[in-house]
């Protein structure tokens, strides 16, 4: 093979090669872009859970959120000891992560209680409940499998 | 000039115009491949590009369904972050104006309090080739009890 010809074949491989990076660099690029709107998607539920749990309506006009933060606080609540009030809490809260989601999630009140467990999911935004004992962090995860 | 020289620099002129002409026509050719090519990969690309999104926009309607005006519940015009059920009673029977030709489906379905649910739209085409279907949870207000429950939303798309 003369030295010109060899120039010409190493100038060919340099192009190939080139465009096999860039198409899986494309490649690649497309799927993670996929991956970030799976996430917010998962995000948003993980939102919507929270502000579920927090709102509903467990011992007359009293919501979820005030039967945590008697939780949190060890206070009384609806007639149940501060323990009995904790072990319902929680109970209900797995209820509600069991009937309306398809996958695990975790459901964490800051210094509190946590349920459920996973190592990778996307979490909600921090909702912030406030009591008289202090104020108390609680989000949610959505577990990927 | 010598005959036998003119013949032969008109041979070699000849045998260099041909071989310009076959190096274009290969350029062209290859060219076109590569047009062809990157057209071909530029238009998978839109479409992957186009069914990307509408899945997104599809998604975040288990964010904008429950925030609409029109079932979200409300208290002295302040909306809240509910669904109110007696808005859904009568968005169901105007919902079809709502979506008009959207191919999906949306229902709820209450998981805590009461065991009821409510088909707020459906619309199933004659055809179609996948169903896909996307659930979250959401809280529900009882406005004659006053009361919150939490319900599962259900979103369904004919493609």
């Amino acid at each position: 093979m003369r030295k010109g010809q060899g120039e010409v074949v190493g100038l060919v491989i340099i192009v190939i090669l080139i465009l096999v990076i860039g198409i899986f660099a494309m490649r690649f690029y497309v799927s993670s872009r996929s991956g970030n709107d799976r996430d917010k998607f998962y995000s948003m539920k993980a939102n919507n859970l929270v502000n579920a749990v927090r709102l509903v309506s467990v011992c007359g006009d009293f919501s979820m959120e005030d039967a945590i933060i008697a939780c949190c606080g060890g206070e009384e609540f609806c007639g149940r000891n501060s323990k009995e009030n904790c072990d319902f809490v929680v109970g209900e809260i797995e209820k509600i992560l069991d009937k309306s989601l398809e996958e695990d999630a975790v459901f964490e009140v800051k210094n509190c209680f946590v349920i459920g467990d996973c190592d990778f999911g996307i979490a909600s935004s921090t909702f912030m409940i406030n009591s008289f004992v202090g104020s108390h962090e609680m989000s949610a995860k959505i577990c990927k499998k | 000039m010598a005959k036998w020289l003119r013949g032969d620099l008109l041979k070699k002129g000849q045998l260099q115009t041909q071989e310009t002409m076959l190096v274009i026509f290969i350029f062209i050719v290859l060219l076109f491949v590569g047009l062809i090519i990157f057209f071909r990969f530029n238009n998978i690309s839109i479409q992957t590009e186009r069914e990307e999104y509408e899945n997104y926009k599809f998604d975040l309607l288990i964010s904008v369904f429950p925030s609409m005006a029109e079932v979200s519940c409300s208290e002295l015009g302040v909306e809240g972050e509910c669904i109110d059920v007696s808005k859904l009673e009568g968005f169901s029977s105007v919902s079809s104006d709502y979506f008009s030709n959207k191919k999906m489906t949306i229902s709820i379905n209450d998981v805590y309090l009461k065991d009821k649910s409510w088909n707020i739209f459906d619309n199933k085409p004659e055809k179609y080739d996948s169903f896909r279907n996307i659930s979250t949870p959401v809280a529900l207000y009882y406005p004659v009890e006053e009361k919150y429950s939490v319900g599962v939303l259900k979103l369904g798309w004919y493609k």
